[in-house]
């Protein structure tokens, strides 16, 4: 979703990285610096110009809920702060190992469905978003947005309660499956996006096939105020300045 | 009107950019084993900022870094990210003073108020994080030393404390070498930093990425400000499937344009090994290097030069002359289970001169080091064992929680010897949340550092000094060896015993309770049988 996010125009300083193993770099890697979508190797999702905001031991569930929330130590440098308003579309795009109302954090400890609806309820107490569209892939992931209370919210996981999210293309060179299956169809739709497309939200999901991804996706729309069918995608995952034409000109400089 | 206000600006740019001067330099060495060093240098120099200068203006100079320096009182400051050994033995002498694995940090912050300067260190430490994308904010009071010896390097006219932090663990990749380039003022875009493909330089054995800012007088005596940004990576043209004859532009996977337009000087310089290389095309100069020939490309006569380089076949490794440095250090841990353990150093003096040096050990508070049973013996060539005794000590205790233990040393290690340090420490015991997700890989523990002078020394010049002294002019040569890491593995607790104790407290619990509550609460009482 980096690259999707990235390509779409949105600058590194709107977008915090959090990684918790060092994929590309480790010796174990035999494709240095680069981390495929798919063993014919032919996009590379890490890219040669990455910026990672939160690496390694830094990514836990109490640095994810500060980041959220605001409330960071104050030597915290700008681009591990969420720097948003009631202005803001925040994007969250979540994947990992996980279950029935959490999803693991490194291999110690785990968030919460409760842990993130809290947040997320603070951040709209705290007027820090206007819409959220929160995406989140795991083993029984729709069990993950039950528990938000907060308007505007979209959610979409990747699979229903009792049902796994599973992983695709197992790469022989490198001995593992490069990518999970919900993720995977997502970024090949994403592919066809640009930057001028006019394409929906509910065309997003409209495209979700149930017999590719193994599992039934998931979409809670009730906290959400507006029409799927009227949302952009760019609205979330682009860098497009709207600009308003009014019909009479607008006076500047007399302001007396 | 327009053309007085062109000459204004035209005069002004020329001005500005008279100040500020920015060059960079390759250095491509071929190795004896067949890898290849490939040493990039971008060095930015300007006037110092003075304190009434409000407007701060930069031009090449990172504006980052300056206002960093300028923010937390930062007179010296040095990081670097390292990954792989330097392998001393086939490759000689390292192109960088530091080759320690993981991130070190080092700044000189201006004197004051200890607290203020406390609180300006991690304020540094969590901005170069930011900046470089890297989890340089780990870097806290419990494993920051300050060295009193080992960087006390005369010629810095900078005053205050010298902090030092290590992180052996952090990692470097694509995203620290990302905001790298960004500082440099062609990017990727021209010059040498075309060259720099992430998927090439994280393919290799060796893998340094270093800057520092450092104050200084040029030669009219002026007070400088110089910031260099330097990578060395040793790449392995066989893995590539490189054979005999290849260019530069194969090793790295780009091609080399122009030179940057705004760099003073801009050139590729390969160090001859003294025999069997041939280039292609002819260098526009030649030059000396640590005795050794040196050709010199200069991208401002040669732009979009492909230098080919075609290796005549070997026989044998005896023609290369051995390029191993003076001094040398390892480092080992010694003892075996949880509880305690021990350090032993060998730092080998290959030298026909006594050398003074001074011994850097920082070890973190969970391994509580015991001074007195720190040994010191040295072995002659001729097999005979005497006991060294330090010239001086400035050992430091740890702190639990707050600081970590130092020990510096200052001693003469004989010519031709080995002198092996041994001390012992006993192993603390973390708390439960002390310990990291990966709790029973163990703790990488950062390595010791091994400085002395080479000037008094004979002998080829080490690899960095003789790059200096090419590039910038003559400058004393001090060494700093780094010993490898170790891992210590502490006692870890069972994480799974909570869990564990309350299962089975509530199961006990249960079946007390539940009879107990039966035997309190039912009546027992004789039925009779059904009369019909």
């Amino acid at each position: 979703m980096y690259r999707t996010v990235k390509r779409m125009g949105i600058p590194d300083s709107h977008i915090i990285l959090m990684l918790a193993d060092d994929m590309a770099c480790n010796p174990r890697n035999s494709f240095p610096a680069a981390v495929y979508d798919h063993p014919r190797k032919t996009l590379d999702l890490y890219g040669d110009n990455v910026e990672v905001d939160y690496r390694g031991y830094e990514v836990t569930v109490e640095n994810f809920i500060r980041l959220l929330t605001g409330r960071v130590a104050a030597d915290t440098p700008r681009n591990k702060r969420l720097l948003t308003d009631d202005k803001s579309n925040v994007f969250i795009y979540m994947t990992g190992h996980g279950g029935e109302d959490f999803l693991k954090f490194q291999d110690s400890e785990e968030i919460n469905s409760y842990d993130i609806a809290d947040a997320f309820k603070q951040m709209w107490e705290k007027q820090r978003y206007r819409e959220i569209l929160f995406i989140i892939d795991t083993c029984q992931a729709n069990t993950m947005y039950s528990k938000f209370d907060s308007p505007n919210i979209l959610s979409i996981g990747s699979s229903k309660k009792g049902q796994n999210s599973l992983s695709h293309f197992h790469d022989y060179d490198l001995g593992v499956s490069v990518i999970d299956r919900f993720t995977y169809y997502n970024l090949e739709f994403f592919e066809s996006v640009d930057l001028s497309s006019k394409q929906t939200l509910a065309d997003l999901i409209a495209a979700y096939n149930t017999s590719l991804i193994q599992s039934d996706p998931g979409v809670r729309t009730d906290l959400f105020a507006r029409d799927l069918a009227k949302t952009y995608l760019t609205d979330f995952f682009g860098a497009v300045q709207n600009v308003e034409l009014t019909t009479e000109a607008f006076p500047i400089g007399k302001s007396k | 009107m327009r053309f007085p206000s062109h000459i204004a600006l035209a005069l002004c740019g020329g001005l500005l950019t008279a100040a500020e001067t920015f060059t960079e330099d390759l250095l491509v060495k071929p190795l004896q084993d067949g890898r290849v060093l490939l040493h990039f240098e971008f060095s930015v120099q300007r006037a110092a900022p003075t304190a009434n200068d409000t407007l701060h203006h930069y031009q090449l100079f990172p504006r980052q870094i300056g206002e960093i320096s300028r923010r937390y009182d930062v007179n010296e400051l040095y990081l670097s990210f390292t990954q792989g050994g330097w392998r001393e033995g086939k490759w000689g002498s390292p192109p960088v003073n530091s080759q320690g694995i993981g991130a070190e940090v080092r700044a000189r912050i201006k004197e004051g108020d200890p607290a203020k300067s406390e609180s300006q260190w991690r304020g540094l430490t969590n901005a170069l994080s930011g900046v470089f994308c890297a989890s340089l904010n780990f870097i806290d009071t419990t494993n920051t030393a300050t060295p009193r010896l080992t960087f006390a390097d005369a010629d810095s006219p900078a005053s205050g404390v010298l902090r030092h932090g290590y992180l052996p663990r952090e990692n470097v990749c694509t995203e620290n070498l990302t905001p790298w380039v960004k500082q440099l003022p062609c990017q990727s875009k021209s010059g040498l930093g075309l060259l720099l493909n992430p998927y090439r330089l994280y393919n290799t054995d060796f893998h340094s990425m270093e800057l520092s800012l450092s104050s200084m007088k040029d030669g009219k005596g002026t007070p400088v400000q110089q910031y260099k940004q330097r990578l060395s990576v040793v790449v392995d043209p066989g893995t590539l499937g490189l054979g005999d004859r290849w260019s530069l532009a194969d090793l790295v996977d780009r091609q080399l344009g122009t030179a940057c337009p705004v760099a003073a000087r801009s050139t590729v310089r390969v160090i001859q090994p003294g025999f069997g290389l041939k280039l292609t095309p002819k260098p526009s100069e030649t030059s000396k290097l640590a005795g050794r020939g040196v050709s010199v490309f200069d991208l401002h006569k040669q732009p979009s030069v492909d230098i080919v380089f075609e290796f005549a076949p070997q026989e044998g490794n005896d023609a290369w002359p051995s390029e191993r440095p003076t001094i040398s250090a390892h480092r080992y841990v010694t003892g075996h289970g949880g509880s305690s353990g021990g350090v032993e150093s060998t730092l080998t003096n290959r030298g026909d001169k006594p050398v003074n040096v001074t011994y850097l050990d920082v070890l973190p508070w969970y391994l509580r080091v015991y001074s007195h049973t720190l040994e010191i013996q040295t072995q002659a060539a001729d097999g005979s064992w005497a006991l060294l005794r330090p010239t001086s000590v400035a050992f430091t205790p740890a702190i639990d929680r707050e600081r970590p233990s130092s020990l510096e040393l200052a001693l003469v290690l004989p010519p031709s010897s080995r002198t092996t340090l041994r001390y012992s420490f006993d192993k603390g015991f973390l708390k439960y949340t002390e310990h990291p997700p990966d709790a029973n890989r163990g703790f990488n523990i950062g390595p010791a550092i091994v400085s002395y002078q080479h000037d008094a020394l004979s002998g080829e010049l080490p690899l960095h000094c003789a790059i200096e002294q090419a590039l910038a002019g003559p400058s004393e040569c001090i060494v700093r060896t780094y010993t490898e890491l170790f891992l210590a593995s502490l006692p870890t607790p069972d994480f799974s015993m909570p869990y564990n104790v309350i299962t089975f407290t509530c199961t006990i619990l249960a079946l007390f309770f539940g009879r107990i509550f039966n035997l309190l609460t039912r009546d027992f009482a004789v039925l009779k049988p059904f009369e019909a």
